[in-house]
Formats: structure tokens, sequence, C-alpha cells
């Protein structure tokens, strides 16, 4: 409990500093700044409007009042609004996050689902053609970048098959069948590369428990097959899966961005992206503060389940 | 031309992703002195457009038929629904759909649309002296009937408000408030009465109407958007042809048809959807579905160009509409710093005899597999103001053109000895600056590969700069007035007056120009053109000044560029009937044109 309420005291000054360099990057060293963008046109013949536009955004302070505003908004609850289309940060962070999070969970659970086994049967079946088999798959998928396979599959089902995924994304609440028709496709796309890695990790992680003595002994012992992959080998094998599972979910959440623009899903990552090319700073600084946030957390998950996991483990 | 250079244009033979246009077809080219047949299809299931008294299409004509949702797609998230403050093309392009303006473009029927105007919202105007414009509403336009705005009937009051905070802080008032900006017209705007709207102005202006006219103008809000009444960045309440029923950011817009709007028996389809589609290859996995239906879009068209010829091979169903080249015109910029040898005219001129335009087109438009495919499409070149611009622009291939044609013309020659006479004769090496991203299109990284190509066998050596276009290019190129190094590849936008185009990108005073002030003589001539308000005079002004442009190469065109394919489904029928003037507005002046049949009902 003590490590834990450390862990999570440390995460003040860790997003302290996230913010921070995100805020003063943006502003510091990209030359040119949201009102630029929104007057590309116009603004250099403006300079009034340009003006204007900036007081109205609250750009014309210093930057460490800018940055200070921000962060008491933020301690308030409020993420700010978009400078562009008004809408509250928190509001369509409420609507994108769990698409987001869904997208991500899915691919996490299909990629454990189908890597977990496969590293365990490619660890057993060592050189033989079934773990030639897994592993080429497993280089194989790892080099397909997602967008590439997402623009594949898009066109090979149009070619092929007549198909397309459905045009507009409905919440399950509207229509299950269209969101998991829209859904389906994407989510076994993302999970493609980390399977592929899992897959391989996994296969050293086994092989590694099967050589120690307690393995030998256990089937020394009589013990099945079963008890002995289940309870033994799987639960000493899992450690670094936990950790790559857990940094990989933030990556998942806010990485899919390609997909999602692909497959016309409103997820996190798209909005991010648009506000990175809007420099649309409240936006920018709120999504990356939770993201932030989201990743910390789950690094902390990680780090209690391990006690979970290996019981020797305690942390002080 | 070397093998190397064309193994390298090979290369980089990207096409074009189709940005969308809607505009006037083929008409123009018997203006440009063109013999093809008129009208009729070339191809089966092709359609251009009849000369004005030409044969009538080969397509049969068919009875319009009401109802049914039209299913078109927008490629680009906007980032207001606010047609006035500042939004960018596509939120102007939105405004279309619900709100209206006081004056609009004639849309060409199986014709040329001559860039001429008509009343929107307003029945009639006249000029009683050159300082004042009086304009009277029409009877009866009924806004939303949706709260706050319940239906009621649109006033001057209206206009006026709409014009208070259009001129305060419109992303466009620089065009119209001389208030903003001493060139533009407008000094003030009140209501006379209920119905008729006197402008004041500071000077006759060939440009107000058609300013008023286009999406970069005048779009007429209720006051209610101005007094608390909804959130014009993300609700919509208007006098057009469209209320907008539904908008999911990322997801996409549903309109349905104003059953008040004013005129009476349009729109004929029930409602358009419009999806945020931003992949090609979703878009046209979506129209081979048929979820998407074709035609001119918001952004694009469904079909790349690269892909319209399998597809009109694959589905036997669709049809190709030839619509007038986009307005749009990329251009080589030059810095004009002290020393830089693009301030010798000669230069200038030796870069663009060291385009092969015909080659550049072709490439980047695949222009000779639809000429073998029957597609009657020719290449044009920029001046650099674009063919679609139908009158105004002076073919460099005529015979009217005049002797500096031949600056157009492909001569490595001639471009070689001219940089000895200017003292390069061993040539000289640049910065040649382009965009890292796909701002500007797909392909603008290898369109700028294939100019460096072409610039080096005239022995200008050019060091490739790719750069992100809102870090970098919009604070050190777009908006530095020719103040930078080298050349930067540009890209000029589509605007509703060809002199409200050249007076934005290279007028002195100009928010986006390329030449800065070195270049008194085209300030004089936009303004002669702006003042003259005979509009066969004006044309010839115009056509002045592409001559001037040719002769000096302030700005070197980069090409050109061809009619635009637009593909669709047969069911639906408008595109291949209705064409609109560059700078007008799809949601307003085409779609409530447009019907679908059975075929893609349901």
């Amino acid at each position: 409990m003590a490590y834990l309420i450390r862990r999570l005291m440390l995460t003040i000054p860790t997003v302290l500093g996230l913010t921070a360099l995100v805020f003063f990057l943006l502003h510091a060293v990209v030359p040119s700044d949201t009102v630029d963008v929104l007057v590309s046109f116009y603004g250099i013949n403006d300079p009034e409007l340009a003006q204007q536009l900036r007081e109205e955004f609250g750009l014309t302070g210093s930057l460490l009042s800018q940055y200070a505003d921000w962060l008491g908004s933020v301690l308030r609850g409020d993420l700010g609004a978009s400078l562009f289309t008004k809408r509250s940060v928190l509001e369509e962070l409420s609507r994108r996050l769990p698409i987001s999070l869904e997208l991500g969970l899915g691919a996490m659970l299909v990629t454990l689902a189908v890597a977990i086994p496969a590293g365990i049967i490619s660890a057993v079946k060592r050189d033989g053609p079934l773990d030639y088999l897994l592993r080429g798959g497993a280089v194989l998928a790892n080099a397909l970048p997602d967008f590439w396979a997402a623009t594949l599959v898009l066109v090979l089902g149009s070619v092929w098959f007549s198909w397309a995924p459905p045009l507009e994304y409905r919440t399950p609440w509207e229509d299950l069948g269209e969101h998991l028709r829209l859904m389906a496709v994407p989510v076994l796309l993302v999970a493609v590369t980390p399977a592929a890695a899992l897959i391989r990790l996994m296969r050293s992680q086994v092989l590694e428990v099967l050589r120690q003595d307690y393995i030998r002994t256990a089937r020394a012992k009589g013990l099945d097959a079963r008890r002995v992959y289940g309870r033994h080998v799987l639960r000493n094998a899992l450690l670094p899966v936990v950790t790559f599972a857990g940094l990989l979910l933030p990556r998942l959440i806010a990485g899919t961005v390609i997909v999602e623009q692909i497959f016309g899903i409103p997820g996190t990552g798209r909005y991010l992206l648009q506000a990175i090319g809007r420099l649309d700073y409240p936006v920018i600084q709120s999504t990356n503060l939770v993201i932030g946030l989201l990743l910390i957390l789950v690094n902390v998950a990680v780090d209690i389940s391990y006690t979970w996991i290996d019981p020797r483990i305690r942390w002080r | 031309m070397p093998a190397g250079m064309r193994g390298r244009i090979r290369y980089s033979r990207r096409r074009l992703l189709g940005v969308a246009g809607t505009g006037v077809a083929a008409a123009w080219l018997a203006a440009c002195g063109d013999s093809k047949k008129p009208g009729g299809a070339q191809t089966e299931g092709v359609t251009g457009v009849a000369t004005p008294g030409g044969a009538a299409p080969a397509t049969t004509v068919v009875q319009a038929q009401t109802g049914g949702i039209f299913r078109s797609l927008i490629d680009e998230e906007p980032a207001t629904l606010d047609p006035i403050a500042p939004s960018g093309g596509v939120g102007a392009q939105l405004g279309a759909f619900t709100y209206s303006r006081l004056l609009r473009f004639k849309a060409g029927k199986n014709a040329l649309a001559d860039g001429s105007v008509e009343g929107d919202i307003v029945s009639r105007w006249e000029q009683p002296d050159a300082g004042t414009l009086v304009m009277t509403l029409r009877d009866g336009v009924k806004l939303d009937p949706r709260a706050p705005t319940n239906g009621r009937v649109l006033t001057a009051e209206d206009i006026v408000t709409t014009w208070e905070t259009f001129a305060a802080k419109g992303t466009y008032r620089t065009d119209l408030a001389n208030a903003a900006s001493k060139d533009a017209p407008i000094t003030s705007v009140r209501a006379v009465d209920g119905k008729a709207i006197e402008f004041k102005l500071a000077q006759p202006d060939a440009q107000l109407l058609t300013t008023l006219a286009s999406r970069f103008g005048l779009w007429i809000l209720p006051k209610e958007a101005f007094s608390g009444g909804f959130d014009t960045k993300t609700e919509m309440r208007g006098s057009g042809p469209w209320l907008l029923e539904k908008y999911t950011p990322a997801v996409g817009f549903s309109f349905k048809k104003n059953p008040n709007y004013w005129e009476s028996g349009h729109p004929l389809l029930d409602g358009v959807e419009l999806p945020v589609v931003m992949d090609t290859a979703q878009a046209e996995a979506q129209f081979k579905a048929k979820n998407i239906h074709g035609g001119p879009a918001l952004g694009g068209g469904a079909v790349s160009e690269t892909n319209i010829l399998t597809f009109k091979k694959d589905l036997k169903d669709t049809r190709i509409d030839l619509h007038a080249p986009q307005l749009i015109g990329p251009t080589l910029a030059f810095g004009y710093r002290e020393g830089s040898p693009f301030r010798d005219k000669r230069v200038r001129q030796a870069v663009s005899l060291l385009i092969d335009r015909d080659t550049f087109i072709e490439v980047f438009t695949n222009l000779k597999a639809f000429q073998d495919a029957g597609v009657k499409m020719k290449g044009y070149w920029a001046t650099p103001l674009s063919a679609g611009w139908g009158p105004f622009w002076l073919d460099p291939k005529g015979s009217a053109f005049g002797p500096h044609a031949a600056n157009f013309k492909l001569n490595v020659a001639e471009a070689k000895k001219l940089l000895t006479a200017a003292g390069f004769e061993n040539g000289f090496e640049t910065p040649f600056t382009f965009l890292s991203g796909s701002n500007w299109g797909r392909d603008w990284g290898q369109r700028g590969e294939a100019l460096m190509t072409m610039l080096g066998r005239g022995g200008i050596r050019c060091k490739p700069n790719p750069v992100d276009y809102n870090s970098v290019f919009i604070p050190q190129y777009l908006r530095k007035r020719g103040d930078f190094d080298g050349i930067a590849m540009q890209r000029t936008g589509s605007r509703g007056d060809p002199g409200q185009w050249y007076s934005i990108f290279f007028g002195s005073s100009g928010a986006n120009t390329q030449l800065g002030n070195m270049f008194p003589e085209v300030d004089a001539l936009i303004l002669k053109q702006r003042r003259e308000t005979d509009r066969d005079k004006r044309i010839a002004i115009v056509h002045e000044l592409q001559r001037y442009f040719a002769e000096h190469m302030p700005s070197v065109p980069q090409g050109g560029h061809t009619e635009e394919p637009i593909m669709s489904w047969k069911g639906l029928h408008g595109p291949d009937e209705y064409f609109t003037w560059g700078g007008g507005d799809l949601g307003a002046d085409a779609f409530p044109l447009y019907w679908i049949d059975s075929s893609l009902r349901g």
C-alpha cells in the first residue's frame, strides 16, 4: 500500500513534466501558431483580425502565464475547448476515448489470446515444422505496417468480394451489429503486429523457463503436461509478457490513428492528429495529459500485477 | 527527352487524387478553337457538354424524380461550421448547404456556365449611382423551421447584422469591407426597409457581384446567430436548400431538404449524406459497394483519377463526366531577395522554357490513357490562370496570345542561351522548397522531383528542401511576399473571380502574394480590370495580364490541367447535366439539381 501511494504521488511531477514539455515545445519551438493556421491565407493582410483572435484565444500573455492558466483550469476539472470548434475537450475525449479503448483493448485481447498459446506451442514444438511456421509467420506479420495491411484488406476485399465496411460509425447502443461489423476488421488488423512480437517473446520466455530445475522436478514428480505448463511454466513466463502488454495498451489507444483514418473510426488518435495539424493547443495539451496519465496508471497496474504473478516480489 | 529523366518521371508517375471541382465543361473548348464534335458520349458512359447551340448530348433525357438520399462524401473534418469566422475551405463549402448568399453563379445545363450571376435570396439589384448598390430580397425567403429561427422570414436586418459581424471578423472581409482594406468596395450597409438593403461603395468594383456570389463572400446568417440564439460553430440555421439534421464529428453530416426553400420544386432529393472519408481506398471501396453514389464531392471525387478507367471497365453501370479544369493553380514562386538570380527576367524565362508542360500534364493526369479509352480530355497550359476560368483564360497555344507564348514551350537550348546571357553560363545552384506532407496533394513531392529534374537539364541545380506546411511553409514562404531564397512550389487556391484570384496571389497587397512589391505593372493591370465594369473589356484586360506574365514570368506556372473526370453510378443524375462555375458551391449550386433513380434508392 505504501508502495502504491508512493508510486501514485510520483505521477504528479511526471505529469507536470510531460505537460510542460509538450506546452513549451509547441509554443516555443514551432514558429507559427493557431492563428497563423486559422487565417493562413489572410492573416498577413489583416493583422487586426489576427490580434483579435490571439486575444480571444488567450495567446498574448507570457508562455509561463499561459501555461499556468491552462494548468489552473485542468486542476479545476476543465480541460478547455478546441480553439477551432469550441467543443469541450472533455466532452470530445469522453466520446472518443472509449472508442479508442475498445479498439485498443480488443486488439490487446486478440493479441493475448493468439500470441500466448502460439508462443507456448512454438516453444514446446521447438525446431519442428509448427515452430518454424509460427516464427516465420510472426516475422512476416511484424514486418507488415498496419496502414499497408489495412489498405490491402480494403482494396482486396473490395476487388475480390465487393466488400466494404460500414460507412458510418455507430455506437453499440445505436446498432450493435453495424458496430461490430465496423470494428472487427480494424481490431484484428491492429492486433497483428503486437501479436507477432508477443509470439516471439512468449516463445523465448517459455524456453527459458523450461530449462529451469523446478520444471524438471515437476515432471519427475509425475505432474501431467497441463499442470506443468499451466501452473509452473506459464506463470513464470508471464512477467515480461505482462510488461509488454502494459506498455502496449497506451500505444494501441493513441497510436492507431492511421487505422482510425482508413476505417473512419472517430477515435482519440484522429482527434489528436487533427489538433496537431491545426496547432489546436488546448486539445493537444489536454489529450497528451490524458494519455500520459493513462500510461502512468497502466505502468502502476503492471507493477502491482507482478506481485500477484510472482508472490516472491514485494514492493517496498 | 533523356531516358534517365523519363525513368524518373515514370517513378514519380503518381496520379492526382482528384480534388473536387465543379465547373464549366467543354463548351470553352470551342472558344479555344477546338473542333471536336459537340456533345454526346465519346465512350459509352462518358459525357461531355454540348457546345452552345450544338447537338444535344447522346444521353437519353429522363424525367427527374424527387426523393431519395444522395450519398456523397467529405474528405476533411471542418474546423468549424461557421462560414463567416475563420474556417478554412471546407467550412465555407459546408455553409453552402444551409446558408444563402445574396447572389449566386448561374449553372449551365448541358452548356457553358459563363460566370454570370443571378439572385439567390435577392430578386433584383440596381445601382442608382456609382457609389450605391441597392438589393431587394425575394418575397418569403424563410429560415430554418427549428428554434430559434422558427421558420420566420429573412429580412434586411439579417443582412445588416451579418454584414456587421463579417466586416468585424470575417475571414474574407478584406475582399469586401473597405474598413479592412482600402481596395475593398463596401463602406457601409443599411436596411432601407424590410426587404431592401443599401450598400455604399468606395469605388466601382467589377469583382463585387462575383465575390458576393462566391463561397468566399458573404454567407447570410439569421440575426439569432449573433445574439446567442445558437452556436454557429456547431449548429446551422439558414435559408439555404438544406437543413443540417445531424453532425457527428469525425463521422459525418446528414442534411435533409429544406421544405421552405425559396426555389420551389428544389431540392429534388430528400437529403444528402456526407460521411467523413479521408482515405482513398475506403472511398473507392464504398463507391464500389454503392454506399457512395459518386459525383463531385467536397474535397475529391470518390474514385481517384488513377483508378477511374479500371473502375469503368469493371463496373458497367458507371459513368464518367468531364467537369472543368480546376481553378487551383500550382506555380513556382521565386525568392526576390537582393542578389537573387531570379530578379533577372531572363532567368525566370529560362525556368519556364525548361518545363515540359505536356509531359508534366500527361504524367500527373494520365491523359493519354483517358484519350486511348476514348475519353476526349485535353491538356491546357496554365498562364498561370487555369483553363477552368472559361473566357478569361487565354490559350498560350492559340494565335491570339502573341509572341511571348513561346515562353511556355519547352526549349532547353533557348533556356541555356538566356542563362548565359544573364551570366550563368554554367548554371547555378538554388534551394527548391516544397511541402513534405500531402496538404496540397499526395503527389506534390513527385511533382517537385519532376520539376527539379527538368530545371536540372538547363543547369539550374536544385537542392531539395522539403518542409512542413504549418510550422515552416506558412511563416517562411507563404507569408514572406517573395522574401526567401530560391524557388518555392506554391499552389494558388480557387476564388469566385479571376481578378480577385490575381489580386490575392500576385497583387502587392494580396494576402498571399508571391510577388510582393516587385511588379507594379501587375498591380496596375489588376486594378484596371477591377475598375472596368464592361465584361468584354474586363476580359481583354485579364488577357493582357496573362501576356504580361508570359513575358516577365514573375511566377512560373507548373504545368496545366485537363478536364476533371468525375465518376458516378448511372443512377445519379445531375453531374452529367449541370456544370457550375468554379468558385460556386456544390451544396447550393449543384446538389439541389441532382436526383437519384431507383437503382440507388433503398
